[in-house]
């Protein structure tokens, strides 16, 4: 069993006894669920249950124009617990809706990855799009300046430099993205970020799952994204579509194009109840030397039940395919899930 | 031109830049759209908001929203560190005192008996495109 040194730490000093004074919150979220797996190569169903990710949520006011925000949490994989912290920045807002950030933070590349975080409970569907798995760089650690709610369409923008998508920090990544608000519950934007790769083995720390020919090609490369987010969460229908362009370049291979397309379409029956289609499409080309050739959709449809605000339940039956010559067979399969998400507040 | 936003909801500020907004400005503040306050403070919002009529009626004129929808939005934009959470009050009394203490606090009450200072008397100007209170 592995314990991170600074989340032990976290938990003593978030105790209420011991800093009972100043601006200091805790909160926490976290989900659990149940999967029922039918895999078509061997006909069989595969059944657990697992507990997600349980996170501690920490903030603090340090004067009018300084703050923190941490996100640590703890998870069961492999037979260990392990702990890990997804967020730690200072934010100082320097003026107005104008502020910069330091430490490590989610990469606003798109309008889940800025808004969602780690919270289940705020999830339109049981997991996050494919590209999470293969494409996005979830955390960074850098320099951020954001601005937030400004003018008429309250447009927002981001722009950091940070260590590389491997960790890298000799060959800092850059990301610029904007959005605009033009009406209630709707959001749009887009971002670019390059990340130049010096071996491509190096253990990342940022993504989900990125970087699967890491053990076959540790050149390396550079890194582009390009996205695009449409997100409308009206009282009846909600929208969400995130379009992703991976563009990798090696000297061996040369540039390779690598999109995918994440669609969620929800509509609220009394605001409780919330049925929904989602469609996710990624696809790799063959001279991708960071993921491999991957041609890979997701299908599924849900239903969302508000307990409260604070306690939602999410079932979704999805249908996985990929191209047949793609080296894990497995990933043909049915998948049924009750999810339990909640927010300690 | 010089009204009330409505008979039912009074605003309150202390230390806050103006003595008098629009009706626009007032929801994009009590929407977390601002953060900070021309004179340095920080903008900390003060509701009387539980389960009751007077809350679901705030909660319609300002969000356009249920009850439930407010809390909702207030936890997605306090978990993605966007914005601080409002301070919560379950009477005007306790509204009151809590807007006394922060500076840069703005409040917003519905049928408010109590008396307000003059000090925090916010008034909301209808600007000429703001045909309707929505």
């Amino acid at each position: 069993m592995k314990f991170n040194y600074l989340f032990l730490l976290t938990l003593i000093y978030s105790s209420t006894g011991l800093l009972a004074q100043g601006n200091f919150n805790v909160k926490g979220f976290g989900s659990m669920e149940h999967n029922l797996e039918y895999h078509q190569d061997v006909e069989e169903f595969d059944l657990a249950w697992q507990l997600g990710e349980q996170s501690l949520f920490v903030t603090g006011d340090m004067g009018n124009k300084f703050s923190f925000l941490g996100e640590f949490s703890l998870g069961y994989r492999g037979g260990d617990i392990h702990a890990n912290l997804h967020r730690a920045r200072i934010k100082c807002n320097y003026v107005g809706n104008h502020s910069l950030m330091i430490g490590q933070m989610h990469t606003p590349v798109n309008y889940w990855n800025d808004v969602y975080y780690h919270a289940r409970i705020f999830f339109p569907t049981t997991d996050r799009p494919l590209a999470f798995s293969y494409f996005i760089p979830v955390h960074s650690i850098g320099i951020r300046a954001q601005g937030q709610n400004l003018g008429k369409l309250n447009l927002g923008y981001d722009i950091q430099t940070t260590n590389s998508l491997t960790g890298d920090g000799n060959n800092p990544a850059v990301l610029g993205a904007f959005h605009i608000k033009p009406a209630d519950g709707m959001r749009i934007g887009a971002s670019y970020y390059y990340s130049y790769i010096a071996q491509n083995n190096t253990m990342q720390h940022m993504n989900h799952g990125s970087g699967m020919m890491g053990s076959m090609y540790a050149g390396s490369l550079d890194y582009q994204l390009i996205n695009f987010s449409f997100a409308r969460f009206e009282q009846k229908l909600e929208i969400l579509n995130e379009f992703t362009a991976a563009l990798s370049r090696t000297d061996s291979l040369g540039a390779a194009q690598n999109y995918s397309n994440y669609l969620y379409v929800g509509y609220n029956i009394k605001e409780l109840h919330t049925p929904y289609l989602l469609c996710d499409i990624l696809k790799s080309s063959n001279n991708d030397l960071r993921n491999g050739a991957i041609n890979k959709v997701k299908f599924g449809i849900g239903y969302k039940y508000q307990f409260t605000p604070l306690l939602n339940m999410k079932c979704q039956l999805e249908r996985y395919t990929a191209n047949p010559d793609w080296s894990n067979p497995a990933a043909n399969h049915y998948e049924f899930t009750i999810q339990l998400s909640y927010a300690i507040y | 031109m010089r009204q009330n936003y409505s008979s039912r909801i009074r605003i309150c500020g202390n230390s806050i830049d103006e003595k008098s907004y629009t009706i626009s400005d007032i929801k994009s503040i009590l929407k977390g759209e601002k953060s900070l306050w021309k004179n340095g403070n920080r903008v900390i919002i003060v509701m009387r908001f539980n389960e009751d009529e007077k809350s679901q009626y705030l909660a319609k004129e300002i969000y356009n929203k249920s009850i439930q929808g407010v809390k909702k939005f207030w936890l997605g934009l306090v978990f993605s560190g966007r914005s601080s959470a409002p301070l919560f009050a379950d009477s005007n009394e306790e509204a009151l005192l809590m807007l006394a203490k922060y500076e840069g606090a703005i409040g917003v009450f519905v049928d408010c008996q109590e008396e307000i200072p003059a000090d925090f008397k916010v008034s909301i100007i209808k600007s000429e495109n703001e045909k309707s209170i929505r």
